[in-house]
């Protein structure tokens, strides 16, 4: 089965950064569960993910939660939104 | 006005609560999931950081566990209701608030279930061994308080939670006397269901409380509706928190709780009870002095609450609210507090008792002014 493309909005990606800029103490546990909800996406978007809203679905990986959409004829996972949970 | 009625809901609330919700509701306050446009989505963020900080709060499987509901009460008929089948039979005690007690009995009323109430000692505690003995074969459910409204006492839930799971049947616990001011494990404690208000010692509003669904406990949809995803099928979908979630949540309630769990993750669930625990003590020995005022439940402050209940022989328990009220600006809580069998057992019915239930803004100082009035009102 082919794999998932990633990709990422520009908001997405904005938010990603301000959270690696503020997570100074824990850098290394946010770029660990990018990395790990990237593969997950990447190989399954629906799993451990919630239906969000209509056509959007949330998943989590402490300390990070994403937001994502499916685009499954082009095989795309589109990350929108991105938030660091409380600790 | 001295408010001493923390235990049908917290008052004041702490600053960061007024803040929070304030800025929430100028900025933020869309329908969760209705839509993937900022605002929902920073409502949607709102509700899934407050299910994972109760998560962590109270130790539970998983974040989506937690369902958010109107009140303690809500939470409670969801979790009975929705469980309890034709035929089960359901262990609950004589200390129970009617949000337990009602529904239970309409159920046993209608030929619905088999009821078995507990009785509490004389100060106000369940024998684990109460429960153990009237377990049965059909035993779905044990349904208990954590603390009582009316005495303050806490009950030993983590033995009676390994007596439950021993006989295969759920445990549900009401902790609208607990959740934030003692310490809940959900998972050591082998809860099964856990109902709590919001607005009590988490400081959230009114209006904000949660039913904890851990994954050994069947439960039925309860209000079915619109969950924003998923609006294809024709049924409520089965995922959680969404199954028992239909219609538009309390998100600017859940917004003012998170709030309140910060502030009291930040304080400590210990330092807020040793401090209401304090000020019963003072004012439980300052009454002892006091002729003619009986005082209900043990003495053993710390398997206590901030409430103390007592009967003032000058005067019945409504009258004495009513002066404390009015002539002393003072808010306590007469008479049966939603929990008639208790006030049976106690001989105290239906007159009921005076609480008391001062909270982390109480003071030595307000103690003592309710004490000279007691005094007053007594002297006639």
């Amino acid at each position: 089965m082919t794999e998932y493309s990633v990709v990422l909005t520009d908001d997405a990606e904005d938010q990603l950064a301000d959270i690696w800029i503020s997570a100074a103490h824990h850098r290394r546990e946010v770029t660990a569960a990018q990395h790990s909800i990237d593969l997950r996406l990447a190989r399954d978007p629906f799993e451990k993910a919630r239906h969000v809203s209509e056509g959007l679905y949330c998943t989590a990986e402490p300390p990070l939660v994403v937001y994502f959409a499916v685009d499954q004829s082009k095989r795309v996972v589109e990350i929108t939104d991105i938030y660091l949970r409380s600790r | 006005m001295i408010y001493f009625d923390n235990a049908a809901t917290s008052f004041p609330k702490p600053d960061e609560v007024y803040r929070a919700m304030d800025q929430f509701a100028r900025t933020s306050l869309a329908n969760p999931g209705r839509g993937g446009h900022k605002m929902a989505l920073a409502a949607e963020m709102a509700l899934d950081d407050c299910r994972h900080r109760l998560n962590q709060f109270f130790h539970g499987a998983a974040p989506e566990r937690f369902v958010f509901t109107l009140n303690c009460t809500d939470a409670l008929n969801m979790a009975m209701k929705g469980a309890l089948r034709a035929g089960d039979h359901v262990i609950t005690s004589d200390l129970e608030h009617n949000s337990v007690s009602r529904p239970l009995r309409a159920m046993e009323l209608a030929g619905h279930i088999s009821l078995t109430r507990v009785k509490a000692d004389s100060g106000g505690t369940i024998d684990p061994d109460t429960i153990r003995n009237a377990m049965s074969p059909n035993t779905r459910l044990v349904a208990l308080t954590h603390g009582s409204n009316v005495l303050g006492t806490v009950q030993p839930i983590l033995e009676i939670g390994r007596i439950v799971r021993e006989g295969d049947s759920m445990f549900l616990v009401d902790a609208a006397q607990t959740a934030g001011v003692i310490p809940i494990d959900i998972q050591a404690m082998q809860i099964d269901l856990l109902a709590f208000p919001g607005h009590k010692s988490l400081f959230g509003p009114t209006g904000t409380g949660a039913l904890y669904v851990g994954p050994r406990a069947q439960v039925g949809a309860w209000r079915e509706g619109g969950t924003g995803g998923d609006s294809a099928s024709e049924t409520q979908p089965r995922e959680f928190p969404y199954f028992l979630e239909g219609g538009t949540p309390n998100v600017l309630g859940v917004a003012g709780l998170a709030a309140g769990i910060t502030f009291v993750e930040e304080r400590g669930l210990g330092a807020n009870h040793a401090h209401e625990v304090g000020l019963i003590e003072r004012l439980w020995k300052k009454l002892e002095e006091l002729p003619g005022i009986e005082l209900f439940g043990h003495r053993d402050f710390k398997r206590r609450v901030g409430t103390v209940s007592f009967r003032c022989d000058a005067l019945p328990a409504a009258e004495v609210g009513a002066i404390l009220d009015q002539a002393f600006d003072i808010a306590v809580r007469p008479g049966l507090h939603c929990a008639p069998y208790i006030h049976r057992s106690l001989g105290t019915f239906p007159d009921g008792l005076i609480r008391v239930s001062p909270g982390i803004f109480s003071t030595d100082a307000d103690i003592d002014q309710l004490v000279d009035a007691l005094r007053e009102i007594n002297a006639g």
